[in-house]
């Protein structure tokens, strides 16, 4: 997400950057082979895998094409309330654009490096360290069990792994193990739990609250919400 | 030329980066990167010292500005909301999940975890990684072919409604990143000295092992009370 709020900062469409950041935590090959390692020995793996990848991809493009029209203002909130607190400001509002100013990229790159360090540090910390709290909190009060009931009707289960998947908030290196274990669901609830979870969850939801507009993060919600259940709803119809 | 001051939030920020790095430090030197990381992960440990040791005295070097700073509104708040978690680690003992966590986590039947040992299971041990390991892939076979063979487990013990006088659950995690990520691995423990054990305790069963449907049940010949492991969770293999 800091890449991502950072691209859109130096001018790259939001659409462009909205895709990468969805995308960014399947689609990659360290994800990729882990999946394929919580999955090995077990007929559904190539299902898990591909269909892993193809919904990524696929949610990821949906929410990029959804939202591209849009204006930059409208992605992001205010660039004062993302940098509030971390001693650092936009040239934009202190508009200082000389080699004095302690923020600007014509000084030393070191310099530099470490004002975007401490700034992403400070910003993105509060937040993550609020949601892991969260997640922390709903995995110790949440009895994973309740879910077993409902294993086996249709729809429901896609909805309750993904509303798992969102309160579990686990990192997409490691999720594929816990879906694994979940062997009462079939694929596409596994599959919802593991599209869903990387690209909203709760440790997230505070991330994308702080750094995206209102307007923005009801879209993402939705479309990645839509995408996931018609796209595992298929998957699982097929197989 | 400007007269540079200190900024107060950019002194807050070099803070919060350096007791997070005294953290990471701190869970090196003590020992404890098996509380919070999985063998596979626990090169984060060194990495994020060293990091941010950097970035808060690269931090610390860049606090002068010549900009004056805003009113320090909820700075204080913020520093502390940052630095309270890396705090609270190192301040009380570390915790390992235990039965409660069993209670509220899904016991899955079958793993996600297959051991490397699970191509020769014939002889030896077997650990609790290659039982879950062999649920996993469905070959049960393996182990109804040790049935009756004797096996040493180390983990912490559990009660359900369904264990009768002498009987408990012996637990262990399986982590693969961190333990946001556990997942159990339990035997039922039978003809144990009733009422000895309580719930949590860490034990060490020696006793012959049967797959019973979906359960192995371990025959106890000898449970003794161990401490903690140094690695209270296993990794996957």
């Amino acid at each position: 997400m800091p890449v991502a709020r950072r691209l859109v900062d130096r001018g790259l469409i939001p659409s462009a950057a909205v895709t990468f950041m969805l995308a960014a935590p399947i689609l990659n090959p360290i994800v990729l082979v882990s999946t394929s390692i919580a999955y090995r020995g077990r007929d559904i793996l190539w299902p898990m895998v591909l269909g892993r990848v193809s919904l990524g991809f696929i949610a990821a493009v949906v929410v990029g094409w959804v939202v591209g029209g849009r204006d930059r203002s409208l992605f992001l909130r205010s660039s004062e309330a993302v940098t509030a607190g971390t001693g650092d400001h936009q040239h934009g509002s202190c508009g200082c654009e000389t080699a004095e100013c302690s923020h600007a990229t014509s000084g030393s790159r070191w310099r530099t490096f470490f004002d975007y360090f401490a700034g992403d540090f400070a910003f993105m910390g509060r937040f993550l360290i609020f949601g892991a709290a969260v997640a922390a909190a709903l995995q110790t009060l949440l009895p994973q069990s309740v879910l077993g009931s409902v294993a086996n009707t249709p729809v429901v289960s896609l909805i309750a792994m993904m509303g798992l998947a969102f309160a579990l908030s686990l990192c997409s290196e490691s999720d594929a193990f816990v879906a694994a274990s979940f062997v009462q669901f079939g694929v596409g609830p596994q599959l919802a739990f593991l599209v869903f979870g990387p690209m909203m969850d709760a440790k997230l939801a505070f991330l994308y609250n702080a750094t995206f507009s209102k307007g923005f993060l009801r879209t993402v919600i939705s479309v990645v919400a839509v995408v996931t259940l018609v796209g595992t709803l298929w998957i699982e119809v097929l197989l | 030329m400007t007269n540079k001051a200190w900024s107060t939030a950019r002194l807050g920020v070099a803070l919060a980066l350096a007791v997070w790095a005294s953290l990471f430090w701190f869970i090196l030197l003590a020992d404890r990167t098996s509380f919070y990381f999985a063998s596979r992960t626990t090169w984060l440990a060194p990495v994020g010292a060293i990091f941010l040791t950097i970035a808060a005295i690269g931090r610390l070097a860049s606090a002068r500005t010549d900009h004056p700073d805003p009113p320090p509104s909820g700075e204080v708040k913020k520093v502390l909301l940052l630095v309270a978690p890396a705090l609270l680690i190192m301040l009380f003992p570390p915790a390992t999940l235990g039965s409660y966590a069993v209670a509220k986590r899904s016991t899955s039947i079958q793993g996600a975890y297959v051991s490397v040992t699970g191509s020769d299971l014939s002889t030896g041990d077997l650990s609790l990684v290659d039982i879950f390991g062999l649920r996993y892939t469905g070959d049960l076979g393996a182990l109804a072919a040790r049935a009756g063979s004797s096996s040493s487990f180390t983990g912490f013990v559990s009660r359900d409604p369904t264990n009768g006088a002498g009987e408990f659950m012996l637990n262990r995690f399986i982590i693969s990143c961190c333990p946001g990520d556990a997942v159990n691995v339990q035997v039922r423990v039978v003809g144990a000295p009733p009422g000895r054990f309580a719930q949590d305790d860490w034990v060490r069963v020696t006793g012959s092992i049967y797959p019973v449907g979906e359960e192995v049940i371990v025959d106890a010949a000898q449970v003794e009370q161990v401490d903690r492991p140094k690695n209270p969770y296993l990794n996957p293999s």
